[in-house]
């Protein structure tokens, strides 16, 4: 599946997630409300369909309301998106990442340390 | 099949001439309709072209219906009318050799050499299956279209990239909510694309070249793609192709498919342009020019609905969106007006539906129904060949033979006239033989010159049979077919032979008595040939009245009226009834009949021979078979009584009169029974004579509970019920009021052999019983019963005073005399003929008034007489009238029963000598507050002793039955309600049960009740329990029963089902 949805579609991704991945048409409608977003009837379907096609999400009626239920869960998507970034950017290889967020100090060395422990645990059990 | 492409052709043809000028009159259109009216009207060619909608009788549909007769002829210069016999065959034309029934429009030619013949086949089939090359490229088209479609669909598809900007979703979801589209759709991007486009049928999506288009042009686009989606035009676009593919063959579709098209967009344009204003429209033409210049390669006008289609129609459109104003009411009222009259016309063009239900008429002058029904054959000699031609064959019969058609030139009407003629198997093969045919073809025009003008004119022909006779001799062929029994070729030889010859030779025949061939002979004689009155003297002065019927047939009414008037002079009886019918003469007829009779009986009277009512008598004996038969008569006796004893025939001589009567043999007899159809022949015969009145009356029966009942309705079953003919063990039911004649009653049921059934008199009546022989000992309706039960009985007017004077033991009772035993008699009610007054009935008593004589030479003082014991009603009328000769007081009163008639009396009249007279005399009516009841009626002499009393007491009851208060339950009639209740009833609903409280009484009341009834009343210890049993069914009546009003209705049923009712309490007054 490609991970890649567009920004739209992930905040509707991001609002059923939070609803524990799974939302009524309704619920979805007054969350982006709430959020400031006016969004028209139509594209919020049009929306809700292609991410239906995409395999991320699948109808239930529940009498004559749509349900919508998360397929992929957040940490599977996250997973997936960083799976797609290291294939991308790092030839999968996680090292080259870790170290950009070093150089860039973006990775503070306690949170080194901690990652490296981890790494060699990791190591061992293999 | 040819059928279906000849539909399409004539809806093709109908609907070109519509499209004709719908495309010629467009810049007329252009100016003063809408392109929406312009892009719709479409519709109506759409439809003429694909549904084969026609009236009867329309213009298009008869083109395609020419009838297809053809026929190939040489004409021959002149022609001979056919009255001329025999001598000269008349001109004529050749038979034609098609196939008359083939309904190809083209006749097949015949084969005329080998080697052309395979290519005219091929041809032939060829056009046979035109209509399959047809449907084959039809097809081809449509699948084809489909085809390239859904491959551009999917390449379309392929290259589609979703857009995800939201604000572009946004602005289309906003179009949408504009114009009112409820299902989104989706929105994709694709550089492939030659301009935007609607992709898809069923879920159409937006396709755009590209996504990044100025807010303007992406607005407009949206919209001109939504409009179409929402005018639903790819669904015409495909209704459009697929008259195309019908119609490929017309190239007038294919251009207006093209049209269509382009009033497509057009439609689209002025629909968009009616939501913008000026500066708008401005916007728009830009747009459309920005997309012409923009765009892919890929393009399809079936798949999408693209926003440009060509430079040409962009000039159009743009010109027309500048051009744009709204069109006025009266513009759009008449477009309407012209779409509708289009629609009709383009109705009533009409198309071919099929064959024309009226059949090929050869002759359009005759009359159809005429030719039906009317069928001859006949021989016909043309020498050489003897036909047997009918006509006029059935038109369906006319199917199953091969035929042919023969043309023959009327001159007077100045036509050709087609005359069809049939051949049968064996004949067809002579087909081929010219000579025959010709012989045969002046044969048919003769006989069509003959009827042409009568009502049957010979139209259809069926040649039965075609015989080559060679030349022989008329004469000798004539002989040939007599002594051959050949009926109707002997006719058609005869019909040519010369006068003197057909004279001898009916002579002949008349002879040889062949009345076959005498009436096959006399239809082939002129009219009014003088042949036929001389053979009818002949006839008739040797009585031969067969040939004479025959002649008959030809003569006519007047000459038949001359032979009658012989007839009647010389009295020949049998011509003349024959010719009386003939001629109709009905009063005439039945008129001598009658004087015949009168003449017939006196001859039977000399002879000793008597008719009477049952039958005929000869000496005084009844006859059994009696036959009078005459020879050369129309009258002849033969009559049949099972009852006879002898068997007579009456022999006549010559001149008709009677020679003698004899018995006939048993041999003679037994043939006479046995023929015919007499069914019970012998058994009547086996049966012995049975004395008028010893049969048994037929008695009805009812079956309920198991029980069965006899119902005696009528004085004869209850007299044949007290012979014993149906048992004395049964139970009878009465059915109706009997009145008996005045004949001595017989009582049911003997000492010897008593009444052990039951008889339920049902509440009517048996009146007029008359017992008066003087050593009866049983003397009642009953004799003697035992364990029987006999109930609701009522007897009026009975008379058994008289009987029994001379009997030792006398035993009287009007309705059981002796109980043997165990007989239940009970609810019965009785009333004498005279009610005498020794007779105190204690029970009841009716009649009208009944008198009380007083006589009573001494009376003490203070004794009381009494008088008896009476049944006093509401209204009786009472009367005193006695007086004492000495003595100073006398008192006539009544005491109730229970009381003391010193302490209370009723009704009491005391008087004292006045003016030297005793006398009681008063008269009044039984009233409140005194209540009806039984009465002791005594007479008293309170104050002295009295001498030579005299005088009556009469009392006068009601005539009403219902005053007589019985104790059970009574049938009642109409007359017998009172006032009140029978307001009430009449309030009451139909077919409801009631029980009615009024007086003292109580009535059960069910109006509409239409059948005979039965009812069974049984005390149960303290109420009635009534039982009601339907008997025969009537048209209309009712049931009305009444009992006492102190003793309680407990139950009430109806064949033994309870019924609920309706309890009322009727006022009085």
């Amino acid at each position: 599946m490609n991970p890649q949805i567009p920004d739209s579609e992930l905040e509707l991704m991001k609002i059923i997630w939070e609803q524990g991945g799974r939302a009524l048409y309704a619920a979805i409608m007054e969350r982006l409300a709430a959020a400031g977003n006016r969004w028209q009837k139509n594209t919020v379907i049009t929306l809700l369909s292609r991410l239906v096609e995409k395999g991320f999400l699948k109808t239930s009626k529940i009498g004559h309301r749509n349900e919508y239920i998360a397929l992929v869960s957040r940490e599977e998507y996250q997973l997936l998106q960083t799976q797609s970034f290291l294939n991308k950017h790092y030839e999968g290889n996680a090292r080259g990442l870790v170290l950009a967020l070093m150089q860039k100090q973006l990775l503070s060395a306690e949170d080194y340390e901690e990652l490296r422990r981890f790494w060699e645990e990791k190591r061992r059990e293999k | 099949m040819n059928e279906l492409l000849k539909m399409f052709f004539s809806l093709s043809l109908s609907a070109s001439l519509f499209i004709l000028p719908l495309l010629l009159c467009k810049p007329l259109f252009k100016k003063f309709f809408s392109r929406r009216w312009q892009y719709y009207i479409w519709l109506i060619v759409i439809f003429r072209l694909l549904i084969p909608f026609a009236p009867p009788a329309s213009p298009v549909g008869e083109l395609f219906r020419q009838p297809s007769v053809q026929t190939d002829f040489q004409e021959e210069p002149g022609f001979l009318s056919g009255e001329e016999a025999g001598s000269e065959a008349p001109a004529f034309l050749l038979p034609d050799t098609a196939p008359a029934l083939d309904s190809s429009p083209v006749q097949e030619p015949e084969p005329p050499a080998g080697t052309l013949m395979p290519l005219q086949k091929l041809g032939g089939i060829l056009w046979e299956n035109l209509w399959l090359i047809w449907l084959g490229v039809a097809l081809i088209l449509l699948v084809r279209k489909i085809t390239v479609y859904q491959s551009f669909k999917s390449y379309m598809k392929a290259g589609c990239r979703e857009i995800s900007e939201l604000s572009l979703l946004e602005r289309l979801a906003q179009l949408e909510e504009q114009l009112k589209i409820r299902k989104p759709l989706e929105l994709y991007e694709n550089p492939m694309a030659s301009s935007p486009l609607l992709l898809g049928f069923f879920r159409p999506c937006i396709v755009l070249p590209s996504a990044g288009l100025p807010e303007s042009d992406f607005r407009y686009t949206v919209l001109h793609e939504l409009i179409h989606c929402r005018q639903r035009d790819m669904l015409y676009k495909w209704l459009v192709q697929l008259c195309i593919c019908l119609h490929w063959f017309n190239p007038l579709v294919w251009r207006m498919g093209r049209e269509i098209n382009g009033a497509c967009e057009l439609s689209c344009d002025e629909a968009l342009i009616r939501l913008l204003d000026g500066q708008e429209r401005r916007a728009y033409g830009d747009t459309l020019m920005r997309a012409l210049e923009a765009g892919g390669p890929a393009k399809n006008s079936l798949a999408s609905v693209t926003l440009s289609e060509n430079a040409q129609l962009i000039k159009e459109r743009l010109d027309a969106i500048m051009k744009f104003k709204k069109r006025s009411f009266f513009a759009g009222a008449f477009s309407l007006l012209l779409a509708a009259a289009l629609a009709v016309g383009a109705a009533a063009a009409g198309a071919y539906t099929g064959p024309a239900r009226q059949e090929k008429n050869f002759l359009p002058a005759a009359d159809k129904a005429s030719q039906e029904f009317r069928y001859t054959q006949q021989g016909y000699y043309q020498s050489p060949y003897l036909f047997e031609i009918g006509w006029n064959l059935q038109e369906k019969m006319a199917d199953s033979y091969t035929s042919h058609l023969f043309t023959v030139w009327d001159k007077e009407k100045q036509k050709n006239e087609t005359l069809t003629a049939c051949f049968t198997p064996e004949c067809a093969q002579l087909e081929n033989d010219t000579a025959a045919m010709q012989a045969l073809s002046a044969q048919l025009s003769r006989l069509y010159f003959e009827t042409r003008e009568t009502s049957f004119p010979a139209v259809r022909f069926l040649i039965v049979s075609i015989q080559n006779v060679g030349d022989t001799d008329t004469g000798l062929l004539a002989e040939r077919c007599y002594e051959g029994g050949s009926l109707s070729q002997f006719g058609a030889i005869f019909a040519q032979l010369e006068e003197t010859a057909q004279e001898s030779w009916l002579d002949r025949i008349y002879e040889d008595k062949s009345i076959a061939f005498f009436a096959a002979s006399l239809s082939r004689l002129k009219a009014g040939s003088p042949l036929i009155e001389r053979l009818a003297e002949k006839a008739y002065a040797q009585g031969n009245i067969s040939f004479f019927s025959v002649l008959s047939g030809y003569m006519a009414r007047q000459q038949l009226e001359g032979w009658l008037d012989r007839a009647r002079q010389e009295g020949k009886t049998s011509f003349r009834a024959m010719l009386l019918e003939l001629l109709d003469k009905e009063q005439e007829l039945t008129g001598w009949k009658t004087e015949m009779q009168a003449q017939l009986t006196q001859e039977y009277a000399a002879y000793g021979i008597v008719k009477d009512g049952s039958g005929y008598t000869y000496q005084n004996q009844p006859v059994r078979i009696f036959l009078d038969m005459r020879e050369n008569s129309s009258f002849q006796t033969l009559e049949i009584n099972p009852q006879g004893t002898v068997d007579i025939k009456v022999i006549r001589g010559e001149d008709g009169g009677i020679l003698r009567v004899d018995y006939m043999t048993k041999q003679e007899a037994q043939e006479l029974l046995t023929d015919g159809d007499w069914e019970n022949g012998d058994e009547d015969f086996a049966k012995p004579a049975r004395a008028a009145g010893d049969s048994v009356p037929l008695i009805d029966t009812l079956k309920f509970k198991g029980k069965t009942y006899y119902l005696i309705e009528n004085e004869a079953q209850l007299r044949a019920l007290a012979s014993g003919a149906y048992g004395l063990d049964k139970d009878y039911m009465q059915q109706a009021d009997i009145q008996l004649s005045q004949e001595e009653w017989r009582p049911i049921g003997t000492k010897a052999q008593p009444f052990t059934g039951s008889f339920n008199g049902n509440g009517f009546e048996i009146r007029f019983l008359t017992m008066t022989a003087p050593e009866a000992e049983l003397i009642g309706l009953f004799g003697a019963a035992k364990n029987a039960h006999i109930y609701n009985v009522t007897l009026r007017d009975y008379d058994i005073e008289s009987a029994g004077r001379e009997a030792d033991n006398r035993t009287v009772a009007p309705v059981m005399a002796l109980n043997l035993g165990g007989a239940r008699c009970e609810d019965n009610f009785v009333y004498p003929r005279q009610a005498r007054t020794d007779r105190q009935e204690t029970g009841t008593f009716g009649g009208n008034t009944l008198t009380i004589p007083v006589e009573a030479a001494h009376m003490e003082k203070g004794e009381t007489l009494w008088l008896g014991e009476y049944l006093l009603f509401e209204g009786e009328r009472i009367s005193y009238d006695v007086s004492a000769k000495t003595g100073s007081c006398l008192q006539i009163a009544f005491a109730a029963p229970e009381e003391d008639p010193q302490n209370k009396v009723y009704m009491s009249v005391k008087k004292h000598r006045q003016d030297g007279q005793l006398r009681c005399a008063s008269d009044f009516t039984l009233s409140s507050p005194v209540p009806p009841g039984r009465y002791r009626l005594f007479l008293r002499a309170p104050e002295g002793e009295l001498t030579e009393v005299k005088g009556s007491i009469r009392l006068t009851s009601k005539e009403k039955k219902e005053d007589f208060g019985g104790e059970g339950v009574v049938r009642l009639s109409e007359e017998e309600r009172p006032e009140p209740l029978q307001r009430a009833m009449e309030n009451c609903a139909i077919r409801s049960w009631y029980v009615l409280r009024c007086g003292g009484r109580q009535y059960i009341w069910y109006n509409g009740f239409a059948w005979e009834f039965a009812y069974h009343p049984t005390w149960q210890e303290d109420g009635w329990q009534v039982d009601i049993l339907r008997t025969k069914k009537k048209e209309a009546g009712y049931l009305l029963l009444s009992l006492p009003a102190g003793q309680q209705l407990l139950s009430l049923t109806l064949d033994g089902e309870p019924v609920s009712y309706t309890f009322l309490e009727i006022e009085e007054g």
